[in-house]
C-alpha cells in the first residue's frame, strides 16, 4: 500500500510541470508588445513610458524557458510573484480567497452526496415509479440549467421579489461587526466555523442565510451525476445473488438495502463524489461570481483572463495537486471499502 | 421524510421572517453603501495614478486646495458652485496663497490646529506610540508630541518631496517634477544631472543621491514658519491645479517615517524611488496604511472585495455626517441591480446600456441627463505611414499587394473626407442613447474659457464633400484603385464596434471599390497593434489629470505627447511638429487666461484644418441612487464621491 501511495505521489512533479509548460507555451505565442500589454490594462498607464523600456525591464524578449526558469527559481524560494488581478501578493490572495471556497464546497458536498445518494438509491429502490421518474427528471433539468441561470433567477426570485437570501458573504453590519469592530476573532476565514468558535449565533445565522442560495443552486445543478450513478449502481447490485439470498433469508426490505446492496453499490459513487468535491475545490467560478463570493475560482477566472501570469501559475500548481490527491485519495478508498480491489 | 421536509421548510420560514423583520424604511441609515466596479490599486498619494484609489485618498486625505462643488441628489440638481475655474479653488488646507508676478513662486499659508487620524503619543517609557485621536480624552490629547500627527508647513514640505523622489513608473508624478524641476521623470532629472543615463536609480551613490538632492529638490518647495514656498523651474499656468489632485495630498511626515518611508535624508533617497518598479503597489509603505486629516479614516481594504471607512469624528471641519461609507466592489450588474433595488445599496454604478432597467424603479432617482461638460475625449485617429509588414489584418488589396496603402491618411483631404463620412447624429442615436452632444477637440468644452464655442469647427456626416475629396485624391488613383480596409476593435466593446460599423457602412456605399472589414480582436492584439503603429485606425480616449487646456493640448497634438507617437512618423513630422509644438509651448508660457485662450483656440482651428482625428461625440453624465440620498457632490474632475456632505434622509 505505501509503496503504491509513493509511485502514485512521484507523478505529482510530472502533471504539474506538464500543466506549467502549457502555460508557458501559450504565453509565449504572444509577440512581446502583445505580452506587454498583458500587464498594461489601460492606455493611459502608459504616459511618459517607453514600451520598449518596460519590454527590456521585464524580460519580455527572452525566450521561454528563461522565463519559467526564473518563476521556478523564486517559487522555490517560497515566492510566488504579484497577482496584479487581485491587487495582492499570490499566497495572500490564496489565503484570503481559499477559505471561502472551502466553506462554499463543504456546505454544498453535504446536499450534494447526500441528496444525490438518497435520491439515487429512492429512485433505484422504487425504480420506474412516480417518484423515480420525478427524481430523474429533477436531475435532468438541474444539469441542463446552465449555473447562471439558476443563480441569477434563484437571486431575482429569492432576493429581488422575497428579500430572502441576498447575494455577498454577509450583510453590511454583520460585516462591519466581523471585520471591523474587533471583537470577533477571524480564526479559519471559514466564517460560519468562526462564528461557532466564537459562540456567536447571530453571525452564524447571517453567514448560514447567505449560504442557502449558492448552495441550493450548486447542488441542483450538480445532483444530476451521483443520482444517475448511485441509481445505476444501486439497480446492479439489487440484481446480485446476494440480495436475492438475504431477501430469501427473510430479511426486512429496508435492512436488505442498508445493510448488504448501499454499501456495494456506493463503490463507484464514492469514486464520482470524491472527484465531484475537488472540482469544486477548484473553485466554482459562476456562483462564486454571481453570488459576489470572493472564492479563488472568481480570482483564477479574471486571471486567466487577463493573463495574470503569477496567479495563473499557481493556481494551476494548486488544482493539479488538488487533482492529483483526489485521484490517489479515492482510489485508496475504494481499496478500503472493497476488499476485493487490490492496489498494486 | 416528511419531518425532514418540514424541518427544512420552518428553517426558510425563520429565516424568511428574519429578513421580513429587517424591512425598515431607510435600510443602514448610517452607512452608505457604494457599490462599484474597478479594483482601488493602492492608498498611497505619490504612488495613486487610477480613480478607484483616487477615491480613497479623497476621502481620507486632503490638499491644499479644493474644487467646489455642485448638488446632484435624490432632491435634484444644482450646478450653482461648481466650477473648474482656478480662481474658484477653495483654502482647503491652505487659508491663502499668492502668485509672483513671473508665475515662479507660490507661497502657501497653511492652515493651523488640523490634526491627522492618527497622533504621536509619548508612553510612559518614553517612547512615541500612533494612536487613534478620536480615542484620546481631552487628559490623553496633552500627551501628544507636537509635530506629530499635527499638521505643519513642514509636512507639506516632505510631502512633495517625498512623491517627487518616489517617482513611480507609469505614476502620476510627472506632473509635480515637470514644474517643479523642469523633467518628466527622476530617471530624466538624473540624466541631466550626472550627464549619463541611469536605468536604476538605486544604483546611485550617497554623493550623487545628496547632489541631486540638494540641486532639485530641496529648492523646490521649502517650508517657513507656517509657509510653503514652491519654486517652479518654468512657468506653468495648470500648477495650482495640479496640487489639488491626489497626488497634491499631505502626509504626516514624521508618521510616515515611522511607516518606514523616506526618512528626509538628502543622501538616501533612493531605496523608496519607484517601489515595486510601479508593477508592485505593495512595495510602498503607504500601500494599505492610511493616516490623512479627510473626513474619513481607513477602517478596512480588503483588496478587491470592500473598502470600509469610518468617520473621522475630531475632523476640523466638524464631522461628517454619516458615520460609515462601504465601497463595495461588485462586477456582477445583476447583483447591483438587486442591491439598488433592495436599498441594500445607495449607490450604483449602472453602465449607460442598463439605464433601461433602473428608470421607474421604486425608491430610485435617475437624474439623466446632467448637464455638466465631460474632463474626458475620445476620437478615432488616424496612422500614417501604417506598418505594412507583419501586419496580419492589413489584408490584400491594389496597393502593391496590400488592401491600403501606407500613407493613406498622409493625405488631409482623405482626413477630412473620412471625418465627413461619420455620421454623428447616427452615433449619438445608437451609442449615446440620443443623451449625447457633437465636440470637437482637442480641448474639451468643459474648459469653457479655451473651448472655441464656433460651429465651424464641428465636421458634419456630409457624403457629398467627402466624395468629392476622395475622387481627388492621389489624383484619381484612390478612387479607381478602390482599398481594402480593416477596422480593429477590442472584443467586448460595443461603442468602438459602431463606430467602425458607421464608417464602414458610408464608405462602401459612396464607392463599391472602398471595401470595409471589421473585426474583433482581444485587448491585448488591440494594444499591441496600437502601440506597433499597425492600426490606420484606433479609437482611444483620454481621461483629465489636471484640469487645464494644456492637458489635452500634449497627447493629441504635441509631437513628444502619448498619441503623436502611435500615429505613425509622418503625423509627427508633418502635422504635429511643425503646426502644434510651438503653439502648445505658447500656451504654457504665460499666465494670462486671455493670451492662452487665444492659443488654444488656434489649436483648435487648425485640428480642424488638418483633420487630425475623427472626434466622437460625448454622453451627458448620469446619476442612478436611491431616493433617500442627500448631498451628493459632483464636479467633473473628482474622481468619484465625495463623501463628506452627504447623508441619507427623506425631506
Amino acid at each position: 500500500m505505501i509503496a503504491y501511495i509513493v509511485r502514485r505521489l512521484l507523478l505529482l512533479p510530472i502533471v504539474l510541470f506538464g500543466l506549467l509548460f502549457i502555460v508557458f507555451q501559450m504565453y509565449n505565442l504572444l509577440d512581446p508588445f502583445q505580452k506587454l500589454a498583458v500587464f498594461v490594462p489601460d492606455v493611459s498607464r502608459l504616459k511618459n513610458v517607453d514600451p520598449h523600456l518596460l519590454i527590456k525591464e521585464y524580460g519580455l524578449d527572452k525566450p521561454w524557458w528563461y522565463q519559467f526558469g526564473r518563476w521556478l527559481n523564486n517559487v522555490i524560494h517560497g515566492e510566488f510573484g504579484w497577482s496584479k488581478t487581485a491587487n495582492r501578493d499570490v499566497l495572500d490572495a490564496f489565503k484570503r480567497f481559499l477559505p471561502q471556497t472551502v466553506e462554499l464546497t463543504l456546505w454544498a458536498a453535504i446536499p450534494i452526496i447526500l441528496g444525490g445518494i438518497w435520491l439515487g438509491q429512492l429512485s433505484a429502490v422504487k425504480q420506474n415509479s412516480a417518484i423515480d421518474q420525478f427524481a430523474r427528471v429533477f436531475a435532468v433539468t438541474g444539469w441542463s440549467l446552465p449555473t447562471f441561470v439558476a443563480g441569477i433567477l434563484g437571486l431575482f426570485i429569492f432576493y429581488g421579489l422575497l428579500h430572502w437570501f441576498p447575494p455577498g458573504r454577509l450583510s453590511t453590519n454583520v460585516g462591519l461587526y466581523v471585520f471591523t469592530s474587533g471583537k470577533f476573532h477571524l480564526y479559519t476565514g471559514i466564517i460560519t466555523l468562526d462564528a461557532i468558535l466564537n459562540w456567536n449565533w447571530w453571525v452564524f445565522a447571517d453567514a448560514l442565510r447567505h449560504l442557502i442560495l449558492p448552495v441550493v443552486t450548486l447542488s441542483y445543478v450538480s445532483w444530476a451525476l451521483l443520482l444517475r450513478v448511485t441509481r445505476s449502481s444501486m439497480l446492479e447490485t439489487l440484481r446480485q445473488e446476494y440480495i436475492m439470498t438475504a431477501r430469501a433469508k427473510g430479511l426486512p426490505e429496508r435492512v436488505v438495502i442498508k445493510r448488504h446492496a448501499r454499501r456495494n453499490a456506493l463503490i463507484p459513487v464514492a469514486t464520482i463524489a470524491g472527484l465531484t468535491i475537488a472540482g469544486l475545490m477548484g473553485g466554482l467560478v459562476i456562483t462564486e461570481t454571481i453570488f459576489d463570493l470572493p472564492g479563488i475560482g472568481r480570482w483564477a477566472a479574471n486571471a486567466a483572463r487577463q493573463f495574470d501570469m503569477p496567479a495563473l501559475l499557481a493556481y494551476l500548481l494548486f488544482s493539479g495537486f488538488l487533482i492529483v490527491i483526489a485521484n490517489l485519495t479515492v482510489d485508496i478508498l475504494y481499496a478500503v471499502i472493497d476488499p476485493r480491489v487490490r492496489l498494486e | 421524510m416528511w419531518k425532514k421536509f418540514g424541518f427544512v421548510l420552518a428553517v426558510i420560514a425563520v429565516f424568511g421572517l428574519m429578513a421580513w423583520s429587517q424591512e425598515k424604511p431607510i435600510k443602514n441609515p448610517d452607512t452608505i453603501i457604494y457599490a462599484t466596479i474597478g479594483p482601488a490599486e493602492t492608498c498611497d498619494p505619490a504612488y495613486a495614478y487610477d480613480t478607484a484609489s483616487g477615491e480613497i485618498i479623497f476621502n481620507t486625505y486632503e490638499t491644499l486646495v479644493f474644487w467646489p462643488y455642485g448638488v446632484a441628489d435624490a432632491k435634484g440638481v444644482d450646478l450653482t458652485n461648481m466650477s473648474l475655474d482656478p480662481a474658484k479653488l477653495q483654502p482647503l488646507l491652505a487659508t491663502e496663497w499668492t502668485v509672483s508676478e513671473d508665475g515662479l513662486t507660490y507661497t502657501f499659508t497653511i492652515r493651523e490646529g488640523i490634526r491627522f487620524h492618527y497622533v504621536g503619543v509619548k508612553k510612559a517609557d518614553g517612547s512615541i506610540e500612533w494612536v487613534d485621536y478620536d480615542s484620546l480624552s481631552p487628559e490623553e490629547e496633552k500627551n501628544i508630541v507636537p509635530g506629530y500627527g499635527e499638521l505643519t508647513a513642514e509636512d507639506v514640505e516632505y510631502s512633495i518631496e517625498r512623491a517627487m523622489l518616489q517617482d513611480r513608473d507609469g505614476g502620476p508624478i510627472w506632473m509635480l517634477l515637470e514644474p517643479l524641476t523642469g523633467y518628466s521623470s527622476m530617471r530624466d532629472l538624473v540624466k541631466a544631472a550626472l550627464g549619463k543615463k541611469v536605468d536604476d536609480l538605486k544604483t546611485l551613490t550617497p554623493e550623487e543621491q545628496a547632489m541631486i538632492y540638494k540641486k532639485y529638490i530641496d529648492p523646490a518647495v521649502e517650508a517657513e514658519g507656517n509657509k510653503v514656498i514652491f519654486h517652479l523651474a518654468q512657468t506653468y499656468p495648470p500648477f495650482i491645479t495640479i496640487l489639488a489632485g491626489s497626488w497634491g495630498s499631505v502626509l504626516d511626515k514624521e508618521w510616515t517615517i515611522a511607516q518606514g518611508d523616506w526618512d528626509g535624508k538628502a543622501d538616501d533617497w533612493a531605496k523608496w524611488w519607484n517601489p515595486g518598479g510601479g508593477e508592485v503597489p505593495e512595495k510602498s509603505p503607504l500601500f494599505k496604511a492610511v493616516n490623512g486629516t479627510g473626513p474619513f479614516k481607513l477602517k478596512r481594504w480588503d483588496i478587491g472585495v470592500e473598502i470600509d471607512f469610518d468617520r473621522f469624528e475630531k475632523y476640523w471641519r466638524g464631522p461628517a455626517k454619516i458615520k460609515h461609507v462601504v465601497i463595495k466592489k461588485l462586477d456582477e450588474w445583476s447583483d447591483r441591480l438587486l442591491l439598488l433595488k433592495n436599498g441594500e445599496a445607495d449607490i450604483v454604478y449602472v453602465p449607460s446600456q442598463y439605464l433601461p432597467q433602473v428608470e421607474g424603479l421604486e425608491g430610485v432617482v435617475v437624474h439623466d441627463p446632467i448637464d455638466v461638460p465631460q474632463v474626458a475625449l475620445r476620437a478615432m485617429f488616424f496612422t500614417a505611414p501604417v506598418v505594412l509588414e507583419g501586419n496580419e489584418f492589413i489584408g490584400e488589396g491594389p496597393w502593391d499587394g496590400y488592401g491600403i496603402p501606407a500613407d493613406l491618411f498622409a493625405d488631409v483631404n482623405v482626413r477630412k473626407a473620412f471625418c465627413m463620412l461619420f455620421d454623428y447624429d447616427a452615433f449619438i442615436e445608437q451609442v449615446l442613447m440620443g443623451k449625447g452632444y457633437k465636440i470637437h477637440g482637442p480641448i474639451p468644452k468643459a474648459f469653457d474659457w479655451a473651448y472655441k464655442d464656433d460651429p465651424s469647427l464641428d465636421w458634419n456626416y456630409d457624403p457629398q464633400k467627402a466624395k468629392e475629396l476622395l475622387m481627388k485624391a492621389r489624383n484619381g488613383e484612390l478612387w479607381e484603385k478602390g482599398f481594402n480596409l480593416t477596422i480593429l476593435y477590442n472584443q467586448g466593446n460595443a461603442e468602438r464596434q459602431i463606430a467602425a460599423e458607421i464608417l464602414k457602412t458610408n464608405l462602401e456605399a459612396l464607392n463599391p471599390k472602398f471595401r470595409v472589414k471589421i473585426q474583433a480582436v482581444p485587448w491585448k492584439t488591440y494594444l499591441s497593434y496600437l502601440l506597433s503603429g499597425k492600426m490606420p485606425l484606433f479609437i482611444i480616449g483620454w481621461l483629465a489629470d489636471y484640469p487645464d487646456p494644456n492637458n489635452f493640448a500634449v497627447p493629441f497634438v504635441a509631437s513628444y505627447g502619448t498619441f503623436a507617437a502611435w500615429q505613425g512618423e509622418y503625423m509627427v513630422e508633418n502635422v504635429f511638429k511643425p503646426y502644434f509644438d510651438d503653439l502648445v509651448k505658447q500656451g504654457m508660457a504665460t499666465t494670462d487666461k486671455a493670451k492662452r485662450a487665444e492659443v488654444y483656440y488656434k489649436i483648435q482651428e487648425l485640428a480642424h484644418d488638418l483633420a487630425i482625428d475623427i472626434w466622437l461625440p460625448q454622453r451627458y453624465p448620469y446619476r442612478v441612487m436611491r431616493d433617500w440620498v442627500r448631498g451628493w457632490p459632483i464636479n467633473p474632475i473628482y474622481p468619484g464621491p465625495y463623501f463628506y456632505p452627504m447623508y441619507k434622509a427623506y425631506d
